[in-house]
């Protein structure tokens, strides 16, 4: 994997330690007293000096994980942090055999891997600094960002003679997924092909497996309860969808109270009591009747007549013998077809012609009311189970494990 | 041809006729050979002993020619150092292994034949014309010699200041090294170490 660790002991504290980068380590921190040592040559000098309390890495990069890119296994053996206070990015030096080197990014949460590359086709440098566009290898580019940043913290090792405060511009720029960074000094451009990667695909390439298996878990539960959501929205929909079919409306309405006498006379041809507007809707029609009989009626019914012939049959009663005054009540429901319209309630009845005793006028007491539709419970149900669907999504998203956030696509469609 | 190292008279092989500075093995004695004469130039700094997987004395293979390594040269500059190895091919041509920091580029020399710009005027990032090529610069600096082992093509005094451009042009690596005695100009390719088979 990476080269034989060459042992040296720090010029500051004394402590002894292991550069695994062998030959090509030039630039070295000691673990012990936060030394920065130039350790290209002997006598090893001292470069500075670090508080390796700070500058934490934010991420799951560490020094000395193994790094497998590509199919190869490197070694993570440094760590340089470029930016100004308040905004900063990691890159860690990862190492590999007969000193292949790759770099691992980590700004603001974004991944990378970064590999350094000659572009056969390069930018001039005043379009590099300035200017929207950018040209490698034929290949136009957007800029991302731009900018100048200084060496914040060193950590593990470096191959060239690294300190604090020094100088490097880069510009990043893109082209649908594809990126490019280039960082430069005064000495030196550099030219990277840089992959965005997940979390996830980070944690694969550093073989950090109890975190896969912990995502994996998380996506799962939270599939889970995604699911869930899933159906109670469907449950919903269908709810909805019944009570549109059954008839919402949540109000009672239509409520007609009709008071007529009844005279025996004409009632053996219809009687009309009363007129109600009553039409096809949600729910049903609920009617009802308190009728006092005149003792010589038998054989009545209630019936509703409408404009087009039509008649509904509400209630009907039949009496063998006459009675003296009877009081009949009664309940019925029945659903009126077709659109609102006006119907005539009639009341038919029989008079006994035996009875001849002078009989009262009666009287017939009516109340007609629209039954609460049960379509409308229906969708006041929809409407609590769309709120607990809402709340499962919520949840699924709570739960589901966050990603990296990924480049914006540029495609040349933009231009 | 042999030669005795003006030092300590340890024997000097000579592997190519284009060699024109030897280091001793044994005292570290710089020589320049010249009209078959070996020449003390100084004493040239032990080189670390590091764990490069390029040696003096390498046989092999790359991108299908047959290669030994007879020498190496190291310069120093600001951020480190960087080695060249000398190389002679199986064809007869000599070139440079050039290492930095594990990244290999095979160069062979090249004449210089119209003027190239002043190493002041260069920046990195600029696109000069080296010849007929149009080179970009992607790194200037100064180095020096630090020292050097086995044999080389070129007369080389430990401690020599030269002043380098490395760029570009064509999809082909461009070096150029101001040194005392003149103008150097280098092309070639970058390598991956994996394209070389080691023999012995």
């Amino acid at each position: 994997m990476s080269r034989a660790a060459r042992a040296l002991n720090c010029p500051n504290c004394g402590s002894g330690f292991e550069l695994k980068g062998g030959r090509k380590t030039k630039t070295a921190t000691c673990s012990s007293c936060g030394s920065t040592l130039d350790v290209s040559k002997p006598p090893f000098a001292v470069l500075g000096q670090l508080d390796q309390s700070r500058h934490v890495p934010l991420g799951d990069i560490r020094l000395g994980q193994t790094a497998t890119v590509d199919g190869i296994a490197y070694e993570v053996i440094g760590r340089i942090r470029l930016g100004e206070e308040g905004s900063f990015w990691d890159e860690w030096l990862c190492l590999g055999p007969r000193g292949k080197t790759v770099w691992l990014g980590e700004d603001a949460g974004r991944l990378s891997v970064q590999r350094v590359f000659t572009p056969e086709e390069a930018p001039d440098f005043d379009a590099i600094t300035a200017g929207p566009m950018l040209n490698v290898d034929g290949t136009r580019y957007m800029v991302d960002e731009r900018g100048g940043a200084s060496v914040m913290h060193i950590e593990g090792e470096l191959t060239w003679r690294a300190k604090l405060g020094d100088a490097v511009g880069y510009v990043d720029a893109l082209r649908g997924i594809e990126r490019v960074g280039i960082e430069w000094t005064e000495e030196e451009i550099e030219f990277f092909r840089v992959e965005p990667v997940t979390r996830k695909a980070m944690w694969e390439i550093l073989g950090l497996t109890d975190k896969i298996t912990a995502f994996d878990a998380a996506v799962t539960e939270a599939a889970g309860i995604r699911k869930a959501a899933q159906v109670l929205l469907l449950v919903t929909a269908v709810c909805f969808g019944l009570g549109v079919v059954l008839g919402g409306g949540l109000f009672d309405s239509k409520v007609v109270h009709l008071k007529s006498p009844i005279a025996t006379r004409g009632l053996d041809t219809g009687l009309i009591l009363g007129k109600a507007k009553l039409g096809k809707g949600f729910g049903r029609y609920v009617v009802e009747a308190e009728v006092d009989l005149p003792h010589n009626v038998n054989h009545y019914a209630l019936s509703l007549h409408g404009a087009d012939g039509k008649t509904l049959p509400v209630i009907k009663f039949v009496q063998d013998k006459p009675a003296r005054n009877a009081r009949i009540e009664g309940q019925t429901k029945f659903t009126v077809p077709g659109a609102e319209a006006e119907y005539e309630l009639v009341l038919d009845g029989q008079v006994d012609a035996a009875v001849t005793q002078a009989a009262p006028d009666g009287r017939v007491t009516l109340k007609i009311t629209r039954e609460r539709a049960r379509g409308s419970t229906m969708i006041l149900v929809s409407i609590v189970l769309l709120l607990m669907a809402m709340f499962k999504f919520g949840a699924a998203k709570r739960a589901a494990p966050t990603d990296d956030v990924l480049p914006l696509p540029y495609d040349d469609d933009d231009d | 041809m042999s030669l005795s190292c003006p030092n300590c008279g340890a024997p000097l092989e000579l592997q190519h006729r284009s060699v024109k500075l030897t280091v001793c093995a044994y005292c570290q004695t710089a020589s320049a050979i010249e009209n078959d004469r070996a020449d003390p130039l100084g004493k040239s700094a032990t080189l670390i002993d590091d764990e490069s997987f390029l040696r003096v004395g390498m046989v092999g293979q790359v991108r299908g020619r047959g290669f030994s390594i007879a020498g190496r040269l190291r310069f120093e500059y600001e951020d480190g150092y960087w080695d060249e190895w000398f190389t002679l091919f199986s064809d007869g041509t000599n070139g440079w292994i050039h290492d930095d920091e594990g990244d290999l580029t095979l160069l062979q020399k090249q004449t210089v034949t119209a003027p190239v710009p002043a190493f002041d005027s260069i920046r990195v990032g600029q696109k000069v014309q080296v010849g007929d090529q149009l080179v970009y610069i992607r790194e200037k600096s100064t180095a020096e010699v630090l020292g050097g082992e086995g044999q080389l093509a070129m007369r080389v005094v430990p401690g020599a200041p030269i002043a380098y451009a490395d760029g570009m042009a064509n999809g082909q690596a461009v070096m150029l090294e101001w040194a005392d005695d003149g103008l150097e100009l280098c092309i070639g390719v970058e390598i991956d170490p994996d394209e070389i088979e080691v023999d012995m």
